[in-house]
């Protein structure tokens, strides 16, 4: 091993520990990450933006950036609160199946925009129900990010980790419907039933206080008509622009770009609200990630890496497929699963290419379980820290133990139900 | 005219002085902001009015602004209900309210020291003297404005009159 190479591990090591313990804004990790192997030579200019394999990924850059410009603008319709709040109303302020449809409506909703942007949206709408009918806030803001995290699991777009692993392994929007939405729907009928065992004990219906729920008005939170046609149009397109690859040619984060610039246009917002939800740490991030795994690329320590993963694995793609799965639930639990799967994904990558259509299952296990993993504990996924600190400042803490305790057991069940389903549908 | 020609009297706030309290004092007052003051009663922070009208709306308002049209007008009634637990406290650590730190002008300053002091720091509320404890006296943005724009319009009349006894 090289002194460069060393230093390399080192540089990426230091940043994934900092990333993990999450003192420092990752962002700041990441970029200081991807100048420290700029700095020692382990990639170049051409390196950082034009080298597919080793540079910063656009399609993953240029698809968040695209859909973050969406859903942006669709945020000032109002049509988020109004589904929610319809969702209850069609409950009949039964809380428990208040909080079955708000549990759907955040899954939903999550398979197509980013899960923290899910809960930011329905967090403020469950407190106004929760407060509405005197239910414990803390089962439904649990519920819902649990739910966003699986929903985001089933499309190429729900989830950044997704994104990520479609670019690398070049899987369409169509190859997720057909091999992770299927499974999704499954987890999240387990997930219900879990929620019931879990959660059910602290409702209580209470006939006057469903009658404060079913008082609230939906339809005004409509507070912009005209727009809201333009976004649903919109948003029509570009789902159809995924879901027709095969026939257009266009790459995601094409359809995503042209579809956020119509709406710029037909929008005819302020800057302020059209780029305002543009997450530019995020993307930030993501760059300076790709740089660093790209650097390791570069070096060959990837391949060695890679090489390892083939001997261990051999010919047991189904031991691989489930050791993958179960791993990246783990280490997901505990570490960010965007530089997770950023890692992993050029050593799966290799494992698919020499094991040939027997590997190809291990992409799905890795999203599988980097997206579910996030569950298991109160740090695991970026949207679980943000609905704690929602649930903090409205006056409903909710310590790390309380959703790790839930979290653990919900992941494992998942997770669980997941192993069959790739024995079943690939390796039978 | 002097920071000490400007000032008033300002009634002082605390931690555990309640959203419905300082909602009161400004209501009855006609006021654009409260200063607070400590545990030994020196003044340290002013917050704005529209800030303590932060405090008193839900926070799930707060996050999303559009919730409040789905509610009816008696359902609108009832959010006010907890006025008495919200406290001043809540805005000092939160922060995504700018309670501003205390901006402190001496007595025999100008007009437009205060008013340049004031701009600086973004406060609408400035100290006379050094902080102590007991009432204190503040020089508010109205005042300011109303002094610069009647020291203009003397400066206007006195133009005029210079104007008419030249020609």
């Amino acid at each position: 091993m090289t002194i460069q190479i060393a230093l390399a591990v080192v540089v990426f090591v230091g940043a994934y520990v900092l990333i993990a313990i999450d003192k420092i804004p990752r962002v700041t990790v990441a970029l200081c990450g991807a100048a420290a192997m700029v700095i020692i030579g382990a990639t170049d200019d051409h390196g950082v933006f034009f080298s597919e394999e080793s540079g910063v990924d656009w399609n993953v850059i240029f698809l968040l950036l695209g859909m973050m410009i969406i859903v942006g603008i669709m945020r000032h319709t109002g049509v988020f609160e109004f589904l929610a709040i319809w969702a209850a109303k069609l409950a009949r302020g039964r809380p428990f199946r208040i909080l079955i449809m708000l549990v759907v409506i955040t899954a939903l909703l999550s398979a197509f925009l980013d899960n923290v942007t899910t809960v930011l949206l329905v967090a403020p709408v469950t407190l106004l129900i929760c407060e509405r009918l005197a239910a414990p806030v803390i089962p439904f803001l649990i519920a819902e990010v649990m739910a966003s995290n699986i929903g985001g699991t089933a499309t190429l777009i729900g989830d950044p980790p997704n994104i990520i692993i479609a670019s690398r392994a070049g899987l369409t929007f169509n190859d997720f419907l057909v091999n992770l939405t299927p499974i999704v729907i499954l987890l999240m009928v387990v997930f219900i039933g879990l929620c019931w065992l879990l959660f059910r004990k602290g409702f209580r219906y209470e006939p006057e206080r469903a009658q404060r729920l079913m008082a609230l008005n939906e339809r005004e939170a409509i507070t912009d008509k005209p727009l809201l046609v333009k976004c649903l149009v919109v948003l029509g397109l570009v789902l159809f622009g995924f879901v027709a690859h095969p026939l257009l040619g266009f790459a995601p984060a094409l359809v995503a770009l042209l579809g956020a610039g119509l709406l710029v246009l037909l929008a005819r917002l302020e800057a302020r609200k059209v780029f305002g939800d543009v997450e530019w740490e995020t993307l930030l991030f993501f760059a300076g990630l790709f740089i660093m795994v790209g650097s390791l690329v570069n070096l060959g320590v990837m391949d060695a890496v890679g090489q390892a993963a083939k001997d261990l694995v051999g010919d047991n793609f189904l031991g691989a497929a489930i050791g993958l799965l179960t791993g990246s639930a783990v280490v997901s639990a505990i570490v960010d699963n965007i530089p997770y799967v950023a890692t992993l994904a050029p050593v799966t990558a290799d494992l698919v290419q020499s094991g040939g259509a027997a590997a190809h299952p291990l992409w799905w296990a890795l999203a599988l379980g980097a997206d579910l993993g996030g569950n298991a504990t109160a740090i695991g996924a970026s949207a679980n820290v943000v609905v704690i600190g929602i649930a903090k400042r409205h006056g409903h803490p909710i310590s790390f133990w309380t959703f790790t305790k839930y979290g653990l057991i919900v992941t494992a069940v998942l997770i669980a139900v997941c192993v069959p389903y790739l024995w079943l549908r690939y390796y039978l | 005219m002097r920071a000490s020609d400007l000032q008033v009297p300002m009634p002082m706030v605390t931690r555990g002085t309640t959203a419905r309290e300082a909602g009161s004092l400004i209501a009855e007052g006609n006021r654009i902001g409260l200063v607070i003051a400590d545990d030994a009663g020196v003044p340290e922070a002013t917050v704005s009015a529209t800030d303590v009208l932060r405090l008193m709306l839900p926070r799930y308002i707060l996050d999303d602004f559009s919730l409040a049209h789905v509610l009816g007008e008696a359902d609108s009634d009832e959010v006010w209900e907890r006025l008495d637990q919200r406290t001043i406290g809540e805005l000092v650590d939160d922060s995504e309210v700018p309670v501003h730190d205390l901006v402190v002008v001496n007595a025999d300053d100008t007009v437009l020291e205060v008013a340049a002091a004031m701009a600086e720091s973004k406060s609408q509320l400035a100290l006379v003297g050094p902080p102590t404890a007991g009432t204190a006296s503040f020089v508010s943005l109205p005042h300011v404005m109303t002094a610069i724009v009647e020291a203009d319009d003397r400066r206007r009349s006195s133009a005029a009159d210079g104007g008419a006894s030249a020609s």
